[in-house]
C-alpha cells in the first residue's frame, strides 16, 4: 500500500501517520462507483505497513484480527496509530487503529515474525 | 449450477474486480480464477478472497446481497508477501451468526502453493461494521 502516508512519526511508544487522501482515492478505483470505500483488505494493508515501522524490520506473518467499525472513505484528517510492539514468544505483535478525529474506523492486531 | 460472470454479480467495477470466473462450486465452497496475473501484494490476495466469499455468501439461502460489507478479518496468515502469476481464490462457509457470514478464504498459486489463508466475516449493508 505504497504512498498511503502523507507523513509518519515513529517513536518508542509506537507510530502515528496521516493518511494521504489522494492515495486512498486511488485505492477506491472501482470500489465502488459513486460510493468510494477503501477496501477493507487495503485498509488492513495500510495498518500493517504502519505496524511494520515499529516491528524492527520484521516481516508480517499474520493479521490476527482486523475489525471495521465504519467505512473508511477517502478524506482529509484520517490518521493511523500503532502501539508499541508487544513481544509474544519470538514474534512482535502491534495494535493499530485508523481514526477520523476521535472516531475509530478500524482496529487490528498484526503479528510480525 | 452454472455461475454467471462474477463481474455481473459484484458491486465492484474494474479495476477493483479481482476475480475473473468461477471454476468450482459445491454449494458451500466456491473457487474463482483471478483477474490477470498480478503482480499481487498480500492485501490484494486478501481482497480477492473476500470477493470470492461475497459471491459464495450471495448463493446461500437467505444469503447476502452484493451490498454486503466486511465486518472483520481474522487469523490471516500471510505465506507470501507477494506473487506474480495467476491465482485461485477459494472461500468456504465456516459459520453463520444471525445475518453475519464467516468464510474461510485462501489464495493459492496455480502450482498449489498456498499464498494466504484466513477468515472473513461478511455483514449486511447498514451494519455497524463496514468496509
Amino acid at each position: 500500500m505504497t504512498g498511503c502516508f502523507a507523513d509518519a512519526a515513529v517513536g518508542r511508544d509506537g507510530a502515528r501517520a496521516r493518511l494521504s487522501r489522494a492515495a486512498l482515492e486511488r485505492l477506491c478505483d472501482g470500489h465502488f462507483p459513486g460510493d468510494p470505500i477503501v477496501p477493507g483488505a487495503y485498509v488492513a494493508g495500510v495498518m500493517a505497513d504502519l505496524g511494520g515501522m515499529v516491528a524492527d524490520g520484521r516481516a508480517l506473518s499474520q493479521v490476527e484480527r482486523c475489525t471495521f467499525l465504519a467505512p473508511v472513505r477517502p478524506a482529509d484528517g484520517l490518521v493511523a496509530i500503532a502501539s508499541a510492539p508487544e513481544r509474544d514468544a519470538e514474534d512482535l505483535v502491534v495494535g493499530v487503529e485508523v481514526l477520523d478525529g476521535e472516531r475509530c474506523l478500524a482496529r487490528g492486531r498484526f503479528r510480525f515474525a | 449450477m452454472t455461475f454467471p460472470d462474477p463481474a455481473t454479480l459484484l458491486r465492484h467495477r474494474p479495476p477493483a474486480v479481482l476475480v475473473r470466473e468461477v471454476i468450482d462450486f459445491t454449494g458451500t465452497r466456491l473457487a474463482c480464477a483471478s483477474m490477470g496475473d498480478g503482480p499481487w501484494k498480500w492485501p490484494q490476495l486478501l481482497e480477492g478472497g473476500a470477493q470470492t466469499a461475497g459471491l459464495l455468501a450471495g448463493t446461500q439461502p437467505d444469503g447476502l446481497s452484493n451490498q454486503a460489507v466486511i465486518a472483520d478479518y481474522r487469523a490471516v496468515r500471510v505465506h507470501a508477501a507477494g506473487h506474480t502469476g495467476p491465482v485461485v481464490f477459494a472461500a468456504e462457509i465456516d459459520r453463520r451468526v444471525m445475518h453475519f457470514w464467516r468464510c474461510r478464504i485462501a489464495a493459492t498459486a496455480t502450482d498449489g502453493r498456498l499464498l494466504l489463508e484466513g477468515t472473513v466475516t461478511l455483514a449486511p449493508p447498514g451494519s455497524a461494521t463496514a468496509a
